[in-house]
């Protein structure tokens, strides 16, 4: 894993699909968990879903598993690297929370 | 049974607001001709499709097109043709809001595509623009000495000749402007993106 992948910032699209691939999913599963989970905030478009998609495959983050056995659709789950990844994202958002909260209780305590 | 309707396609975001306000209407095309110039249309339910032309990367038959338009297909968007590197697309209304692009990156990337076809459509008209003057100047001279069969502006010929003249500073006319739109939206989301992720 090239170093810019291990400090970048994920985009909140690659870090919703790979949250979404923790479970073997479908392209339009991917889309209407992300619009689940977020309660409608986000929805990716399938032109947006599919470049994302690609970059993941290449980058061996998510793999293809063959098709859904009733629907015919293409499948991706998320790979130990793509793990690792989405492990070091959530850590980083935690510690910008983090910053977050203590700096606006400082603000609160000078008022 | 199927209703013709005529567009001569020159500005593909008003060719799709054109196919969505028919379709609001109940009008859903289908199809179209070679050039995209005569549309086939069903009548249906009022606003049951909503229609989206996107400009492809590779040429259709390349693996990349067949691809996408497979993967497009598996997420309920059906394409109903394709043009000059455009594929028309539609989805069941129904079935949700039909956005190809919503993030930033995906967006920059597809006007970027975009405004590279309109840089070589406006090569290439520049460059027909040249011919067509050159047999202007000439058609005129030759006119004016008597040389040739046509010796009038009102000859069908020369009254076609002036109408593709038309035709072809329209067209250069609507990509400059499609080409400064895009570029204007490109520099707009760059813009955005230095703000927020």
């Amino acid at each position: 894993m090239s170093e810019k992948s291990e400090h970048s910032a994920l985009t909140e699209g690659v870090y919703l699909i790979l949250i979404s691939l923790q479970v073997p999913r479908h392209g339009y599963a991917v889309m209407q968990n992300i619009e689940g989970l977020t309660a409608g905030r986000v929805i990716l478009g399938a032109g947006t879903l599919y470049g994302a998609i690609n970059s993941l495959l290449d980058k061996g983050w998510i793999s293809a598993i063959g098709h859904d056995s009733t629907s015919r659709k293409k499948e991706y789950v998320i790979t130990p690297m793509g793990k690792t990844v989405l492990h070091n994202e959530i850590k980083r958002l935690e510690a910008l929370v983090k910053i977050g909260q203590e700096e606006r209780l400082g603000v609160g305590n000078e008022n | 049974m199927k209703i013709k309707l005529w567009r001569f396609v020159i500005d593909v975001e008003k060719t799709e607001e054109w196919l969505n306000r028919l379709a609001a209407e109940g009008l859903h095309c289908v199809g179209f001709g070679f050039i995209a110039y005569r549309y086939y249309f069903e009548q249906g339910e009022a606003g049951a499709y909503t229609y989206r032309i996107a400009m492809l990367e590779e040429s259709i038959g390349h693996p990349k097109s067949i691809q996408y338009i497979a993967f497009l297909k598996e997420n309920g968007v059906e394409c109903i043709g394709h043009v000059l590197g455009h594929v028309f697309l539609r989805k069941r209304t129904a079935d949700g809001a039909f956005t190809l692009f919503t993030d930033r990156a995906s967006q920059i990337n597809n006007y970027r595509n975009m405004l590279k076809e309109r840089k070589i459509g406006i090569m290439v008209l520049l460059v027909s623009a040249l011919f067509y003057l050159y047999a202007l100047i000439a058609g005129n001279i030759n006119m004016a000495a008597g040389i040739g069969f046509i010796s009038s502006h009102f000859h069908p010929i020369v009254i076609m000749f002036y109408a593709c003249g038309l035709l072809l500073v329209g067209t250069v006319y609507s990509y400059i402007r499609q080409w400064r739109r895009y570029s204007a939206r490109i520099k707009e989301l760059q813009q955005e993106g230095a703000l927020y992720e």
